[in-house]
């Protein structure tokens, strides 16, 4: 046989799942192929630092996200018009946030596609970029910057409105943090009036925007949790404020 | 194993939000791990991981134990993922269409020519130069250590399909890293 048969078989061979008498055939051809050796040794070595990655941890927000959008979707299976004005309202906001996450997420993937120089000095010719495709990317971007001032508003209004279920301490970090983002927001702005196709400003300037997005529904659901008495996952969501 | 599984499948379709919240924990950790590497930040994995437990939550009621409720979950995360990564590349390919895909994710030049151990960061970055469709396969078997079988079902493809895609990664990464 040659070096490809064996070749096809090492896989199996380094997963311990080649039958025994193929294993004894390959096993006796490694000991004289030191190509097939050294695929072999690799192959043992790329499975084993495999499985040895570090596994990365979703942050603390991401459960209090998530719950958040739960508490959204179980709250619009019943019907819509049996809540009071009240919790439409509410219901109506972080739908709408959520609606602002995927926006936030189309305006990141749009924002990648925009070429690089390295990107279109390699492509063979004059850039292919179809204006079109940029004007549609100018829109989005505003399009989601609507989005999110809208979703910032309506969470800002539940939220301040709740504001005094909150611990005072608790209340001035947020307020804390939410100045800190609003100064981020400002600072954006002004470069961006500046050098409107500066794209380290439109990309901060969308940072800021979603993190007074999570940052206000973090603050929602901390308010539910305190009004639903539910102490422990407010200390959660509230660890999880001061990181 | 796979009754326990469906009495927290059975409590989370109940609204059973302590069911659901111990579903999450249970699994974020690996399908975040899996998102991270497919899509390749923090932020798209939490997007994503997002995306997979709200489906998730919808689509219970389809669980029927056939699989254990974390291959279920796997099988809808990756699809999640794939789906992500088709829709970027459909836009980045609108933008740049005279790049070639399938060579977008070739190497231009070996990442490390350490002879014996490989370093993990060394190996991280080249899983990410990996193919979408051999990098699901090879994340799946070599980091997450699913069966063949069990990758296939997951990714709806032949366990050969699986086996090779993984051979596929594994020549790509060994030349990626220096030693083919």
């Amino acid at each position: 046989m040659n070096c490809d048969v064996y070749q096809a078989q090492i896989g199996d061979f380094v997963d311990g799942t080649l039958d025994p008498p193929s294993e004894q055939r390959l096993v006796a051809h490694l000991a004289t192929c030191p190509d097939c050796s050294a695929m072999a040794d690799d192959f043992n070595a790329i499975r084993l630092t495999a499985r040895g990655l570090d596994q990365p941890v979703p942050p603390d927000r991401a459960w209090t996200r998530l719950s958040a959008a739960l508490e959204a979707e179980r709250h619009q299976e019943p019907r819509w018009w049996t809540f009071s004005p009240g919790a439409r309202w509410q219901i109506g906001a972080v739908a709408l946030a959520l609606l602002v996450i995927v926006a936030g997420a189309t305006w990141t993937a749009l924002h990648q596609v925009t070429p690089a120089p390295a990107v279109v000095a390699i492509a063979p010719g004059p850039s292919t970029v179809d204006p079109d495709l940029v004007r549609s990317v100018e829109t989005e971007l505003k399009l989601a910057e609507e989005h999110y001032e809208k979703a910032i508003a309506g969470l800002e209004q539940i939220t301040n409105a709740g504001r005094s279920t909150l611990d005072p301490q608790v209340a001035a970090v947020l307020q804390k943090n939410l100045s800190i983002i609003d100064q981020a927001i400002g600072e954006s702005r002004d470069a961006l009036r500046a050098q409107p196709a500066n794209e380290v400003a439109q990309e901060s300037l969308f940072g800021a925007l979603r993190s007074k997005v999570t940052l206000l529904q973090e603050t929602l659901t901390l308010i539910n949790e305190m009004r639903k008495g539910n102490q422990e996952g407010a200390a959660r969501i509230v660890s999880g404020l001061n990181q | 194993m796979r009754s326990a599984d469906l009495e927290l499948a059975k409590r989370c379709r109940n609204g059973d939000a302590a069911a659901f919240e111990e579903l999450y924990r249970t699994h974020a950790g690996r399908l975040y791990g899996l998102a991270f590497r497919m899509a390749g930040s923090a932020q798209e994995a939490e997007d994503l991981l997002q995306e997979m437990f709200l489906l998730a939550h919808r689509k219970l009621g389809t669980f029927r134990g056939e699989s254990s409720l974390g291959t279920w979950l796997y099988r809808l995360g990756m699809n999640q993922c794939l789906d992500y990564l088709r829709g970027k590349q459909a836009r980045m390919s609108q933008a740049t269409d005279s790049l070639d895909a399938a060579g977008a994710g070739e190497p231009a030049a070996p990442l490390s020519s350490t002879p014996v151990a490989i370093h993990r960061l060394d190996l991280e970055r080249a899983i990410r130069r990996l193919p979408d469709g051999c990098r699901a396969a090879f994340l799946l078997h070599d980091v997450e250590g699913f069966e063949h079988h069990e990758v296939a079902s997951i990714l709806g493809v032949s366990e050969g399909t699986s086996k090779s895609q993984v051979h596929k990664a594994r020549m790509k990464l060994r030349t990626m890293l220096g030693r083919g």
